[in-house]
């Protein structure tokens, strides 16, 4: 997911320098700044966050792409308007984006009801086994007086 | 305190998604007619002394369900010769309710009635609820306010009618005949309970229980029971937020 969003950031702050005349070649601050911010980010994923081997190999993917989309920003325009027929790279972008969240929050939001019934059994448990019993000598009996 | 060993066990069970088995052997005190009431409470401290008060005269089993408050409502309750279970943090009266139910349950309860610690319900009204379940005429009896004797006109106006529309709305979802959605006073076989899980741990458990009812087939019946309404039960009941999720709880159900 991490990887993914990397690649968004990077294509989407390097894609307007196109716009504003720029060409595809935008100066070199904003493009070492990335490259060392998805650098840090996909390092930070891995050694923070143990993952599996399937989400290290998009992250390393997904590393790539922001870089050869960062170094040539006309890349994203080309394959928007030639695979899908859309004018600018930064609109594709902006299309993905908006589906890359909306993904991202049905999955957190999933992911927090599954937390919320585990808590809830969790505080259940804990609940029964240290009841508090009613004094032995003043305990009903279950039938009416 | 030592809660080494059971809260490693909590937190298995609570990954295998399986819910707790007793220890030892169960308690054998099932009598003819073993009732357990069942309280669900959350920061009553001013109201729950009296209320427990006036319920243990009735000499059954009574839990109350502390559902983390952050006042003296537990040690109000420990006052009183009651089972107190107390959720470590506040998870909402639905889930208090199924922690109650659960444990007497497993303690041997044969009926079950949930009564709301804010002092809305009558103890009087207890045995109505009880009559039809020991008859073995019905499975779960649902109080009601808005019965045809005992019209209750103490019902603030907009409250009827939200409560009103709510009725209309799970009658229709539902099938069920029911006048009165939101009534606390509920009374159900250990049958019945056995089969109810509310997994909505908020004030949604209303139109769960419903669900409940309608989807299983219990029989069910609604009893005149009387609700009081006093400045503070009031004060809690009448927030426009509150109406907002008994209606939409009604008319929309579990697709939350």
């Amino acid at each position: 997911m991490l990887e993914h969003l990397l690649l968004f950031i990077g294509q989407a702050q390097a894609d307007p320098l196109i716009e504003e005349g720029v060409g595809g070649h935008g100066g070199p601050v904003i493009k070492i700044v990335l490259i060392v911010a998805g650098f840090l980010l996909s390092v930070f994923y891995f050694k923070k966050l143990k993952s599996a081997m399937l989400d290290r190999l998009l992250v390393v993917v997904g590393f790539c792409a922001m870089v050869v989309v960062v170094i040539n920003p006309g890349l994203t325009t080309e394959i928007a308007q030639n695979v899908f027929g859309i004018g600018r790279g930064t609109d594709l972008l902006l299309y993905l984006t908006v589906v890359f969240y909306m993904l991202l929050i049905m999955l957190i939001f999933s992911r927090v009801r599954a937390n919320e019934r585990h808590l809830t059994q969790l505080v259940r448990e804990l609940a029964i086994h240290q009841a508090h019993e009613p004094d032995k000598s003043e305990k009903p009996s279950g039938e009416p007086r | 305190v030592e809660i080494g060993g059971e809260f490693t066990r909590a937190v298995r069970a609570a990954k295998g998604g399986l819910l707790l088995r007793k220890p030892g052997s169960t308690v054998s005190n099932s009598k003819a007619s073993n009732c357990w009431i069942i309280v669900p409470a959350y920061n009553e401290h001013s109201l729950i002394g009296k209320v427990l008060g006036e319920l243990v005269e009735l000499g059954r089993q009574i839990v109350v369900v502390d559902d983390g408050s952050t006042d003296s409502t537990w040690l109000e309750a420990s006052k009183h010769p009651v089972h107190i279970l107390r959720h470590a943090v506040n998870l909402g009266q639905g889930a208090a309710l199924q922690t109650g139910i659960f444990f007497a349950l497993r303690e041997g309860a044969e009926y079950l009635i949930t009564f709301d610690s804010d002092g809305q319900h009558s103890p009087g009204d207890i045995a109505a609820l009880l009559g039809p379940l020991t008859a073995g005429e019905v499975q779960v009896t649902l109080g009601t306010r808005f019965g045809g004797q005992m019209r209750n006109d103490q019902t603030p106006r907009m409250r009827r009618l939200v409560l009103r529309v709510a009725a209309w709305a799970a009658r229709k979802r539902t099938g069920l005949r029911i006048t009165d959605t939101h009534n606390g006073l509920r009374g159900f076989t250990a049958e019945a309970a056995r089969q109810i899980e509310i997994t909505h741990n908020g004030m949604a458990h209303a139109s769960e229980i419903l669900e409940i009812i309608a989807h299983k087939e219990f029989t069910y019946k609604e009893v005149d029971v009387s609700i009081e309404y006093s400045p503070y039960s009031l004060k809690k009941g009448q927030k426009l937020s509150n109406s907002f999720n008994i209606l939409w709880d009604q008319f929309f159900g579990k697709v939350r």
